[in-house]
């Protein structure tokens, strides 16, 4: 059988097309396929390891505002649960209030609610009604803020009255968070 | 260096039909094809020699040309000519031998013309008496030279129809012929050289004669019954070898010798050559030249490229792998409870919480009282997350009262501050609200039993 020149060109090329096929499925291919993967997993490591040197770096920047804002504010501790926060914290604002000049006539724990930004957490408050003099209210709010636990003055009034000369009515809710245990996860349950 | 490395002699006598029985071209081509050198014939050529003074090479040519105007019959735009200086023979001259061929455009053109037809594109026309004088300058053995440069001698190559006869003195082929061989009337050729030879210069004044013969030519006996000066032959260089890579002998320098001493020419400087005609070679800078070299072995580029290639890659597959192995290594080894942001997330989440919830007091209130007008007398002021500032008070002199709103409406963490007067009959009561820039409400509920 002889076969044309034309035919035996065109078998060249088919040859050349099927071998062209079967170097890229059979060699090409999987080799980039290894690659991508080697260079996805480099990537992926590489990220990891990016993110834990920034942990570090971040460790280092924390310390130092960490340390700057206990100098400001006092302690900053985790929430304990309600039971102890309310309590410790009443205890504090009670001599707080004493130190200051403070006539306290009532501190008033509320029970708590969710705290929106953590689960794990509840926010309670303390009605304080006292009366004091006019530097001697802002000092004790200033002391208050140094009192562990407590996050905010929630409100605030002060308001005179002729009649008791220089003694204002002042009148606060001073925010605390606890933890969110059994005791203060529904109100209902007390 | 030699025929089957270097220049392969081809042609030859071509056509001897058209220019009283001499060659019609001889012609030399480097193996690699860079330049093709041939010959005129040399009954088309004429020959001129002067001493002339030293001088650079443009100005030469001028003085050449002249000389040439001079002493040609023929006008010097109707020739094709060139010329090649050499030093005086005499030491310590400072003049210059200057050879100056020429030959008529109309011989030159034809000649390239047949040459084309033969299939050479040619880069150098030189004539037969430059292919001789390279013969003999790059071809030949170690030889006695004769006692000057300047004595002239002869040099016979002989075949069994054609025998060429040079005439040689101070570096250039003055004079060449070509004389048919009657092999039966050896005497007669002997005869037709001799008048060759004195048609240059006298033959008592030529100091040797050098031949190569074919081995069915008789020369040398016929030289030495008949001449009486030295006779020698003619013995190629060892390094010439033909293309079967023997070396060479007299024979084939009898046969071939004008076309290796091109093919010899050509290898060596063909740009020092007479030149009559030939191809325009372009003038490379040096640079390009260089680059031009490199381009004549792609082949070995591409491969260097590709073993260049396949090392970065190599490279670059080794150092992911390494890179990723020293990544994992350290990944692993770390271990998340010894981080120092553990300790401090804690207390991180409280900081953040407290700048993020915690509304200063003392600040709004010295904001308020920092601008206060003496007029002004504050019953109650009332603070929340929610309902912002509310302060209560009385002012007698409104114009003050609204001077401090405007005071207050310039301080940036207070907004929407709205002046309310009440009982104006009864000393100017007024009611002033603000919501506190940056106080951050809370999404959940309102705390129960707050006010």
């Amino acid at each position: 059988m002889t076969i044309s020149q034309r035919d035996r060109r065109a078998l060249w090329l088919g040859g050349f097309g099927l071998g062209l096929l079967v170097v890229y499925f059979l060699a090409v291919e999987p080799l980039w396929a290894w690659y991508a993967d080697l260079a996805s997993s480099h990537q992926s490591a590489a990220a990891d390891l990016s993110r834990l040197i920034s942990n570090n770096r971040k460790a280092d920047y924390y310390a130092v505002c960490v340390a700057e804002m206990e100098e400001r504010v006092g302690p900053l501790t985790e929430p304990k649960p309600y039971s102890e926060q309310i309590s410790v914290v009443t205890e504090r604002l009670t001599a707080t209030a004493q130190g200051n000049g403070i006539d306290l006539k009532g501190a008033t724990p509320v029970a708590p609610v969710a705290w929106p930004d953590d689960p794990r957490l509840q926010r309670a408050a303390i009605l304080v009604d006292a009366e004091a003099e006019w530097t001697n209210a802002l000092q004790f709010i200033n002391a208050l803020y140094r009192v562990e636990g407590i996050l905010s003055v929630e409100q605030f009034e002060l308001s005179g009255d002729a009649k008791k000369g220089n003694k204002l009515t002042l009148k606060l809710v001073v925010s605390l968070l606890a933890q969110a245990g059994q005791e203060g996860a529904s109100p209902w349950s007390r | 260096m030699g025929l089957s490395s270097g220049p392969q002699a081809t042609g030859g006598s071509a056509d001897n039909s058209s220019l009283s029985g001499s060659p019609v071209a001889t012609a030399a081509v480097t193996t690699n094809g860079a330049v093709c050198v041939a010959t005129m014939p040399s009954a088309d050529v004429m020959t001129r020699l002067w001493s002339m003074p030293a001088a650079d090479g443009s100005r030469l040519r001028q003085m050449v040309a002249h000389r040439l105007e001079a002493d040609l019959p023929i006008p010097l735009e109707q020739l094709a000519w060139g010329c090649r200086a050499g030093k005086l023979p005499e030491s310590g001259s400072p003049g210059l031998t200057v050879m100056a061929q020429a030959a008529r455009n109309e011989r030159v053109s034809r000649q390239m013309a047949r040459l084309v037809e033969l299939g050479m594109a040619v880069d150098v026309l030189t004539t037969e008496a430059e292919a001789i004088e390279n013969l003999l300058r790059l071809g030949m053995r170690e030889q006695t030279p004769p006692a000057s440069d300047a004595d002239p001698e002869a040099v016979i190559l002989a075949t069994p129809d054609d025998w060429l006869v040079a005439v040689r003195s101070g570096g250039f082929v003055q004079s060449v012929r070509h004389v048919s061989a009657d092999s039966g009337r050896p005497e007669l050729t002997l005869q037709n050289c001799r008048q060759m030879i004195e048609a240059v210069y006298p033959l008592r004044d030529v100091r040797r004669v050098r031949w190569a013969a074919t081995p069915d030519v008789v020369v040398a006996e016929l030289l030495a019954e008949h001449w009486s000066m030295p006779i020698e032959p003619l013995e190629p260089a060892e390094t010439l070898v033909g293309p079967n890579g023997g070396r060479l002998v007299a024979a084939d320098l009898a046969e071939f010798g004008p076309a290796i001493g091109l093919g010899l020419a050509a290898l060596d400087e063909p740009d020092v050559l007479i030149r009559l005609a030939g191809r325009e070679r372009e003038t490379l800078s040096p640079r390009r030249q260089q680059i031009e070299r490199l381009l004549t072995t792609p082949g070995r580029w591409i491969a260097a490229a590709g073993i260049l290639f396949v090392l970065m890659v190599g490279t670059h597959i080794g150092a992911l792998t390494w890179e990723r192995a020293q990544m994992k290594r350290l990944i692993t080894e770390y271990d998340p409870a010894t981080s120092p942001m553990v300790a401090l997330e804690p207390k991180i989440r409280a900081m953040e919480r407290i700048n993020t919830y915690r509304i200063n007091v003392e600040d709004v209130v010295a904001r308020i009282c920092a601008q206060m007008p003496n007029s002004v007398l504050i019953s109650s002021i009332q603070l929340t997350r929610e309902q912002g500032l509310v302060i209560k008070g009385t002012c007698g002199d409104s114009k003050a009262l609204f001077k401090w709103v405007d005071a207050l409406r310039q301080d940036p963490r207070l907004d929407q501050i709205q002046p309310g007067r009440t009982e104006p009959g009864k000393g100017g009561g007024f009611t002033l609200t603000a919501q506190v820039v940056g106080t951050q409400r809370l999404a959940g509920g309102r705390q129960r039993g707050a006010r």
